[in-house]
């Protein structure tokens, strides 16, 4: 009866992995580029190089996702960079001191739990904005980095911990394993679970929702402290990967993993986003780096083209949302 | 309305720092009635509502629900009990659908994880009890306001609400979806669920109350059977003072063309608007929600852009037009949200007063302390605005207040041409009339004035001539002496009008 | 904010920006009181001019960053466009050019990259965070083009004289200081562009409705912010009398962290560069008296970080305080 409002409503959801019925531009530059690369470069479109990216990719995939959890709650976290560097110095630090690597690998998962558990306290509790705690952590995490390894890179060759980073399951490599099972958990746990429908509420209408009877400060320090762990997770396979732990290795991650997530089409607002997109996102920027090494662009220009096409995509992007609104 | 009690509060205190907000209200609910509560803003009824759905917890008095006394601990305590409230701002998530928002909180599982399934099954049929055509799956984000509030109904009733609280439920809706709400209320009433419902528009009093209560001051007034009452007694009871001039208004021939705007077109909100307003007059705009009055206003101001038409300030023609240009014109524009537009929050009245005429006092760039302060002592004075300092902050002001700041702003600019859209939304009735007295005054001295309103008595008591718009157009135009609250509204839905 | 009576008088109101200057103020007294108790050497005029030489760099920095967040903005790109412009100018100097051009030059060069930011912002409608990120990212990839990954070094007496030279005993970077802050807070304080600045900041929309061309007042600000970060540059280079692709990297937190400690908000309209100059004494007077103390340097990135956060809970603490004895 109510024909004062159109009804969309009818636009079927089919499923929320990336929303097909719109394909975000982002794809259609990751197309693209991939096209291009291909064309340009006969070393690309091998199944070697391909390989080879989706591992470049994995550890930012990791970072990204706990990137995207985060800013889908309309909070943001600067310190996953600090805290991937402070988690693969703990771990290690545990494996120097002799401890297995289990063991270590929890250490330095715990290690970003912890952090993510003081930053998320500092913005529940605290009332800190996000910004402001992050980056207060951000500091705090770097430093302690450089306390512990007195400024110097610290090593490790325990095998076990090397295949981590180094070895396959069957031909694809262990990081990207990692990463793939981290992607595949963490749609379960936005689409499947009640924390990742908070994390979408808390972002959404977070006074709404907490008048609705919803604890969101314990969920939002959970996505915190989830952030953390995952930011962990990739220093421990970065650590891995390099057989040392480097004190000022993260610098900058959290940067790349919040563009990727950008790039995807998650919103800084309103809990709008899909880790389909984040993914897309990380693809766009790894597909990126490798493409203009085949190419053999020196790596002096690296950091300005892949600024350029970043920037170029985001700004794309923008528009043709800012497009759509006013329709 | 069967006589039992679903709410008996008695002798209901709270208290803020400073502010008595509710002082020994009694107040009771009756199953399947429509209680209206009334005041000036200010006046308690907010307290009390958020009291009665756990959201304060008050520091004295007892609250009894069937019966049982209890005391909520927080609102979610409250919904336990079956106390569902609507908010002005709803509680939805725009990105999830409307399944999730309506188990909020209370998510079905299925081997531990979400029940999509029952979700949307239940949904469903919720929805369908309500007479609502909405699919379970859309993002609330698609939805119109008026849709939103059906999933905001449906949610309270998913946990089991007999006690509905609805906080100015019609303040965003057109008539149409009104109606469909007051259709919707009654079909509640028929289950025996009783309605608390705050409004400001007297009108909805008889058109869908049971029993009003007046608040004023942290104090109930009375309660009174509304087919027992008139809108007058009410006032009264509100304002605790007969207020005579309700519209004090000095009606003068008019000047010359000040604003003529021809066929504006923009997008689908505006579809050939045109008007004119002359110096010395008040020129009431009338319309339904969602008619394009707004629109046009921030069109016309140079505000939004606009594909066709054409708007003349003082017979010059204006290309290209944006707030910089227009306010250099002599236009002033006293936009309907006054926080989010109207002022600087985070500014001082003084800054905030002297923010549109920074060129016309500074020409020099270089902003003299001694002038701005002679200047917004004056607007003070002038406009009787009651703070301590002229640097105290916007946002600690009371809402006439602030609303006599955002005036003061267009006084200060000697605009000759001022557009007010819903000048005295949400202010209490004496802060109104001062309003009102102001707006007079500004005619008197020859300036036009173009005033949106919902308020239709304000529209009656104010005009000189009366615009209506519908559907991005202005459809009429009516005289002082044949403006009448049904000949407005009739033109205002499309009805035919005998002349 | 329920008011059933409304106060119109409350003997002694607080207000907020008084406060806010105030406690940073006694925060920065205290600091000095201590400190000058703990070590013999801290109120010399040596050391105390080291203070002022050291803050000095970091204030003319933040004071671009103050002016852009008070538009509720940020410019993550001052690191890199200090590097940038910076070594344009570096590259004139070693190529001949006379002093005063390659400054110029230099400052030119800033300039309009903050304004390229301003646009971003202002007529692309990129959010401040994005715009400058890519900002970020393609003025350091291409100072690293630039460059050629070798550090430019040796530069004239006349040159050098801007980061080591005297004026009546007073180092140069200090009153290069002064020579740009007091027209700035004179800007920001004493004039139209500087009340529009701040309405802008406050609430957008109002100061676009009351006539104030934001778009203009948004690029300004950019544009500002760029030079002044290519002046510090200038001072950088001379000081170090090198010019290398790595240098602002790490610049950007700091001054942040200067604006945000000085008790700016990040959601704009508050704050200003009073606080920016108190905030990057009390940082400096930290790691001064760290050292003085005989603390291990590497501590002072965690330190910085707890800072920012304390600085933080100690404005949310007052703005509360305020807001109910306003109310």
């Amino acid at each position: 009866m109510s024909d004062v409002t159109p009804q969309p409503a009818d636009r079927k959801e089919r499923g929320p992995l990336v929303a097909w019925g719109r394909m975000p531009p982002v794809a259609w530059v990751v197309l693209l580029l991939i096209a291009f690369f291909g064309v340009t470069a006969p070393g690309f479109f091998t199944a070697g190089n391909f390989l080879n990216i989706m591992l470049q990719g994995s550890v930012l995939l990791i970072m990204s996702i706990a990137a995207t959890l985060v800013i889908l709650t309309e909070g943001i976290d600067l310190s996953l960079g600090s805290v991937l560097t402070l988690a693969g110095v703990t771990a290690v630090l545990a494996l120097q001191a002799g401890l297995s690597v289990p063991t270590a690998l929890l250490v330095g998962v715990l290690t970003g739990v912890a952090c993510g558990a003081v930053t998320g306290l500092l913005i529940t509790a605290g009332k800190l904005p996000p910004f402001i705690a992050t980056l207060g952590m951000m500091g705090i995490a770097a430093g302690l980095a450089l306390v512990l390894t007195r400024q110097g890179a610290i090593y490790s060759d325990v095998p076990a911990f090397v295949f981590l980073g180094g070895g396959t399951l069957g031909f694809i490599p262990m990081p990207t394993v990692i990463a793939a099972l981290v992607f595949l958990l963490g749609w379960i746990a936005l689409y499947q679970t009640d924390f990742g429908r908070y994390i979408i509420s808390i972002g959404g209408n977070e006074t709404g929702t907490r008048l609705s009877g919803v604890n969101t400060a314990w969920w939002k320090l959970l996505t915190y402290v989830v952030a953390g762990a995952l930011a962990a997770l990739g220093g421990v396979i970065m650590a891995a990967r390099l057989r040392a732990a480097d004190p000022i290795v993260g610098n900058g991650w959290e940067f790349d993993a919040i563009a990727a997530t950008i790039l995807g089409g998650t919103s800084f607002e309103k809990g709008n986003g899909t880790l389909g997109g984040t993914v897309l996102g990380v693809l766009l920027i790894s597909v990126l780096r490798n493409g203009l090494n085949v190419i053999g662009v020196g790596a002096m220009w690296q950091p300005a083209l892949i600024g350029l096409v970043i920037i170029a995509a985001i700004v794309f992007d923008v528009m043709l949302k800012q497009r759509e609104v006013i329709r | 309305m069967d006589g039992r009690l679903l709410i008996e509060a008695r002798g209901i205190t709270k208290t803020f720092p400073g502010v008595r907000a509710l002082d020994g209200v009694d107040f009771d609910l009756q199953a399947g009635e429509t209680h209206i509560l009334l005041g000036e803003n200010g006046a308690g009824k907010s307290t009390l509502m958020k009291v009665l759905a756990g959201a304060y917890q008050p520091d004295a008095g007892t609250i009894a629900l069937n019966g049982r006394t209890v005391r909520m601990a927080n609102p979610r305590h409250a919904q336990k009990l079956g106390v569902g409230i609507i908010y002005q701002e709803f509680n939805l998530v725009p990105y999830m659908n409307v399944a999730q928002n309506i188990f909020q909180g209370r998510f079905p599982h299925r081997w531990g994880f979400l029940d999509h399934a029952t979700m949307h099954a239940e949904s469903r049929k919720l929805l369908d009890s309500l007479n609502m055509d909405i699919d379970p799956r859309a993002k609330v984000v698609n939805l119109g306001v008026a849709q939103q509030q059906m999933v905001e109904v449906a949610k309270a009733l998913s946990v089991q609400s007999r006690i509905l609280i609805m906080d100015e439920p019609t303040a965003a809706l057109t008539d149409r979806e009104i109606e469909q709400l007051f259709a919707t209320i009654y079909r509640l009433k028929q289950q025996g669920i009783g309605i608390i419902y705050i409004s400001h528009r007297l009108q909805e009093v008889h058109q869908i109350g049971d029993r009003v209560t007046v608040f004023r001051d942290g104090r109930l007034i009375g309660t009174r059977a509304v087919s027992q009452v008139t809108l007058d007694e009410l006032i009264g009871m509100m304002v605790g003072r007969t207020i005579s001039h309700m519209f004090p208004r000095d009606y003068q021939p008019r000047g010359p063309e000040a604003l003529r705007v021809e066929g504006v077109v923009s997008g689908t909100r505006l579809r050939g608007a045109s008007l004119t307003v002359h110096g010395g007059e008040i020129v009431g705009l009338a319309g339904l929600v969602g008619a394009g009055r707004t629109e046009l206003a921030r069109a016309i101001f140079g505000a939004d852009p606009y594909q066709q038409g054409q708007v003349w300030v003082f017979g010059q023609p204006v290309k290209a037009a944006n707030p910089d240009k227009m306010v250099k014109l002599g236009m002033g524009l006293l936009p309907e949200d006054r926080k989010a537009h109207g002022l600087a929050m985070l500014l001082s009245l003084s800054e905030n007063i002297v923010l549109a005429s920074l060129q016309r006092l500074f020409p020099r760039r270089f902003v003299d302390a001694g002038t701005e302060r002679e200047v917004v002592a004056r607007y003070i004075s002038d406009l009787r605005i009651a703070t301590p300092s002229p640097k105290r902050l916007v946002q600690f002001l009371s809402g006439g207040t602030q609303q006599k700041v955002v005036l003061a702003k267009w006084l200060c600019t000697h605009s000759k041409i001022f557009i007010f859209d819903e000048p005295t939304r949400g202010i209490d009735v004496g802060a109104k009339a001062e309003i009102h007295g102001f707006m007079n005054e500004l005619v008197k001295q020859g300036a036009a004035v173009l005033m949106i309103s919902s308020d239709l008595p304000e529209i009656l008591g104010m005009s000189d001539r009366v615009y209506v718009m519908r559907q991005g157009r202005v459809v009429a135009e009516v005289p002082r002496d044949k403006a009448t609250q049904e000949r407005i509204v009739a033109y205002a839905m499309g009805h035919e009008v005998e002349p | 904010m329920t008011t059933a009576t409304v106060a119109t008088s409350c003997g002694w109101h607080l207000d907020p920006r008084i406060l806010y200057t105030g406690s940073r103020l006694l925060v920065l007294g205290l600091l000095c009181a201590v400190l000058t108790i703990a070590s013999p050497v801290f109120l010399t005029t040596t050391n105390v001019l080291n203070i002022l030489r050291v803050a000095s760099l970091l204030v003319i920095l933040a004071i671009g960053q103050t002016v852009v967040i008070l538009t509720a903005g940020i410019d993550l790109s001052i690191g890199s466009v200090l590097t940038f412009s910076s070594a344009i100018a570096a590259l004139a100097l070693k190529a001949g050019i006379p002093l005063p051009l390659a400054v110029a030059a230099g400052l030119v060069v800033g300039a309009a990259l903050g304004f390229l930011n301003g646009l971003m912002v202002a007529i692309v409608k990129l959010p401040p965070f994005i715009a400058t990120y890519g900002m970020m990212w393609v003025a350091a990839g291409f100072a690293v083009v630039l460059l050629k990954g070798h550090v430019v070094y040796g530069f004239d007496e006349d040159f050098r004289f801007l980061g080591v030279g005297n004026v009546m005993g007073v180092p140069m970077p200090i009153v290069l200081m002064v020579a740009m802050w007091v027209p700035s807070y004179l800007l920001l304080r004493h004039t139209t562009f500087g009340r529009s600045l701040y309405a802008v900041g406050a609430n957008q929309e109002a100061a676009r409705l009351s006539g104030i061309k934001k778009d203009q007042i948004l690029m300004l600000a950019y544009t500002l912010s760029g030079l002044l970060a290519a002046a510090a540059g200038l001072v950088f280079v001379a000081r170090l009398n090198a010019s290398e692709a790595g240098m602002g990297a790490n610049l950007l937190l700091p001054a942040i962290a200067a604006v945000v400690i000085g008790g700016t908000s990040l959601f704009g309209g508050e704050g200003g560069i009073v606080g920016t100059l108190i905030g990057a004494l009390i940082m400096t007077i930290v790691q001064n008296g760290m050292n003085l103390l005989g603390i291990e340097s590497v501590w002072q990135g965690v330190v910085l970080g707890a800072l920012i956060i304390v600085a933080v809970l100690v404005d949310q603490w007052a703005r509360k305080a305020s807001a109910s004895e306003n109310a």
